[in-house]
């Protein structure tokens, strides 16, 4: 069938077939298509279909095609309908070809069985993970040598600094013309909302939106977050909020910790931070501990109190355990400006703070209370996090001045 | 028949099929809040002869001609 006007992306270009296996895409939801696209194009040519019977017109021309990825939920040919063509295909290659069913209904045991039966070779979860795609292809498809199919090395939630800036500019292009929600979060789904209105009205898909799918659905992707449909998108159980003020945050600590060593020789003169530090609260200075006679030529480490180190765990609430990762960050920005001792202090008290929020996650799971919604309003205690964290850092470089 | 096919946000599973030189705001509001946000999916030129695997291509002409949209709903043994 040839009567099809919708843009088919990457369709009729030339694609690397002599060092990359090709991959067809097949969905009807733009930013799915672009998700996997994004995902695979580093080690696979992708090819993208919209509907199953597009698909099956490009498998049956194309024949350097060595998977299949199909949504289930398709318009004129769905997904069970396009896996029944290509197993009842006469040609081998066809009928044969790992077939990756992309779905909503996790634990639809119905479901898995109507897959298994209908010869589908694999079925990949919606909001899917970079690496759950990758080690799919890995298990299935081989390359032509006989071996597996390669499965690069990726990093799973984790925004790239960059990206997270782009999504001001996103919704600058978009016209949202308001401050900039606190949570990326938020933004996304504005963007979304209005990236499917503006689909769905507008007579040919302007470039610039095609841009912003690219730039969305890879802080999408990369957050665990994708959200599209109340009805079909559950939170993961790693889905966390990133928050434009964490990097900000981030950035400051680092930028102090680096000009600040592990510790002092008082034998030579004192280093003196390169980085003003007038900007960071200097609350309660008044209540630092006299700092012990240091030995002469001997590193001292830097002295932290009790009262600087305020990360109790009262400061997060049952829906920040999902911001655990936020912490581990935090901990590892840190390593520069604490001691052994303070080290091993913080970690037992992360400890405590990690059990505690995981068991409060657990009541709120089974309660039925716990839900993505609750994640993002989570981010202003991140921020109230990171001033405390600012009182830590200024206090060390106090101590520093000081000597 | 040229026909926009879209896809709502809250329905992912229902299909609206519209002609494709007609305004959504032809569509009356009760059908558009069923569906919630729209993503068009793909432009179509239907004919009595096209193959709709979910859909008598007749009778989506004729629904569009008489009420200006089609829906099409999943097959009820889709789990």
């Amino acid at each position: 069938m040839k009567n099809y006007t919708a843009k088919s992306p990457e369709h009729d270009s030339a694609l690397d077939t002599s060092t990359k296996l090709t991959m067809l895409v097949v969905d009807d939801s733009k930013v799915i298509r672009l998700a996997l696209n994004k995902i695979l194009r580093t080690d696979y040519n992708v090819i993208q279909a919209n509907d199953g019977e597009e698909a099956w017109t490009i498998l049956s021309e194309n024949e350097h095609i060595s998977a299949v990825f199909s949504d289930v939920s398709m318009p004129i040919l769905d997904g069970f309908g396009l896996l029944d063509r290509v197993r009842s295909s006469d040609e081998s290659r066809i009928a044969n070809i790992p077939f990756v069913i992309i779905t909503a209904n996790e634990d639809d045991e119905a479901f898995v069985n109507k897959v298994n039966q209908a010869g589908g070779t694999d079925l990949v979860t919606k909001p899917f993970k970079t690496n759950e795609i990758m080690q799919c292809l890995s298990t299935h498809v081989l390359t032509q040598d006989g071996s597996a199919a390669p499965m690069a090395e990726y990093q799973e939630n984790k925004v790239p600094q960059e990206d997270l800036m782009n999504t001001q500019e996103v919704a600058t292009l978009m016209g949202f013309d308001e401050e900039p929600a606190k949570d990326d979060s938020q933004h996304l789904d504005k963007i979304d909302e209005s990236m499917f209105s503006e689909l769905a009205t507008a007579e040919q898909e302007p470039e610039s939106i095609k841009e912003e799918l690219d730039t969305t659905d890879v802080i999408l992707e990369n957050s665990g977050s994708y959200k599209m449909s109340e009805d079909v998108y559950e939170p993961s159980e790693v889905e966390f909020t990133i928050d434009e003020d964490f990097f900000n945050g981030l950035d400051e600590i680092e930028e102090v910790a680096d000009s600040i060593p592990d510790t002092v020789n008082f034998a030579e003169p004192p280093v003196t931070p390169s980085r003003p530090v007038d900007n960071i609260i200097m609350e309660n200075e008044f209540t630092l501990e006299p700092i012990p006679e240091p030995v002469v030529g001997e590193p001292v480490a830097a002295d932290i109190t009790d009262a600087a180190i305020d990360v109790s765990p009262d400061v997060f609430t049952s829906v920040e355990q999902d911001n655990r990762s936020t912490f581990n960050e935090v901990d590892i920005s840190s390593d520069s400006i604490f001691s052994e001792a303070d080290k091993a202090r913080q970690a037992t008290e992360t400890n405590q703070i990690r059990a505690e929020l995981m068991k409060l996650r657990e009541q709120e799971i089974n309660k039925g209370t716990y839900s993505q919604d609750l994640d993002f309003s989570a981010s202003g205690k991140i921020s109230s996090f990171f001033i405390r964290l600012k009182r830590i850092i200024s206090r060390v470089v106090g101590i520093n001045r000081k000597n | 028949m040229e026909c926009k096919i879209y896809k709502g946000k809250r329905k992912q599973d229902h299909y609206l099929f519209t002609e494709a030189d007609q305004a959504l705001d032809s569509i009356p509001e009760s059908i558009l809040q069923i569906f919630g946000d729209l993503e068009r999916v793909m432009t179509i030129d239907i004919t009595t002869e096209t193959v709709l695997a979910q859909s008598d291509p007749e009778e989506v002409i004729r629904m569009i001609e008489a009420n200006g949209f089609f829906i099409q709903i999943p097959p009820k043994n889709n789990p």
